[in-house]
């Protein structure tokens, strides 16, 4: 009996995707948006006005590039982490377009809404919108592996397949931001 | 602020943003339709041209086959052993009457074979002999 579309492992997806299965498709796609979308609204998509449709049409161009250069994954990274890196050169792409970075302000970022006491939560918040700002500045090297990292939980030897760098020079780019961050928010 | 409260917080970066998944998932396989998808058109291609291929060198193969068949049965029913020199102008006209096979020659010599004198098939025969 073939496994459904939630049991069946990426690479049996991507497999069917390659024969053509749009079913295989959908599935790759509902399984890998969200954390697609939360990457690259970190990274900076869709920051200022329209940010959710922004991230909305970013992340559906990544996935549109990605099934139709299939033939280049190799697997040498997940799927997903595959998939970040063609969403943060699409972004590094839209911002060239642009010329320029968008310029963030801390009220135009997402506060995260923790619980616990309310002086806490407005600390909490407060340092989260900053360093959501702050991640924005970082030289994409930085930025991508520290969000890889520290947003998504990756292993340096994962996020340095993905990056096509090495475990050392990954921790020392995440060591670099680490100190930038902390320089940005003292 | 040190390195756990700042992992602690970027975990959490990104996660207000909303997006309509399936909605994304329609979109993405819509276009994906309406335009070539290089991956799987590019493997049909591909089993097209190794079908192509094989055809073609069966094909190939069978043709120089029946060719090499036909010149040794050719050379066979035609072995002239008898000198061309002792055959009249009517035994000449039927020996190259019975080489209807050869419509290039015909071709090349739209006029009847009776129009030929017997110097003329001699050597026509010589030629398609050697």
């Amino acid at each position: 009996m073939p496994a459904t579309g939630e049991s069946r492992s990426d690479s049996s997806l991507i497999e069917a995707w390659r024969d053509g299965d749009e079913r295989a498709a959908t599935e790759l796609v509902r399984r890998h948006a969200e954390p697609l979308a939360r990457f690259l609204s970190a990274a900076g998509a869709g920051a200022g006005a329209g940010a959710g449709e922004d991230v909305e049409d970013l992340v559906q161009e990544t996935f549109l590039r990605a099934f139709r250069r299939i033939e280049t994954f190799k697997g040498v990274s997940s799927f997903r982490t595959w998939l970040m890196t063609i969403g943060s050169n699409l972004l590094k792409d839209s911002w060239r377009r642009r010329s320029r970075r968008p310029e963030v302000s801390l009220e135009e970022r997402d506060i995260v809404d923790e619980a616990g006491d309310p002086q806490d939560k407005a600390v909490a918040g407060d340092t989260a919108a900053r360093i959501g700002v702050f991640v924005q500045t970082l030289p994409r090297m930085q930025r991508d592996v520290f969000l890889l990292r520290a947003q998504q939980g990756l292993e340096y030897e994962e996020i340095a397949r993905a990056l096509g760098t090495t475990v050392g020079a990954a921790r020392v780019h995440y060591h670099h931001a680490i100190k930038r961050l902390k320089a940005l928010l003292d | 602020m040190n390195e756990q409260d700042i992992e602690r917080a970027a975990a959490e970066l990104g996660s207000g943003v909303q997006i309509d998944v399936e909605r994304v998932a329609r979109r993405v396989v819509s276009q994906l339709r309406t335009t070539a998808v290089p991956a799987v058109w590019w493997r049909k291609a591909s089993v097209l041209r190794v079908a192509a291929a094989v055809a073609i060198l069966v094909t190939g193969g069978v043709l120089v086959d029946r060719i090499a068949e036909n010149s040794v049965e050719g050379a066979a029913a035609f072995p002239l052993p008898v000198g061309l020199e002792e055959l009249s102008t009517t035994g000449l006209n039927e020996v190259l009457d019975s080489l209807d096979l050869f419509t290039p020659a015909s071709e090349l010599t739209p006029a009847s074979l009776n129009d030929f004198d017997e110097e003329q098939l001699r050597e026509l025969l010589i030629e398609m002999e050697g």
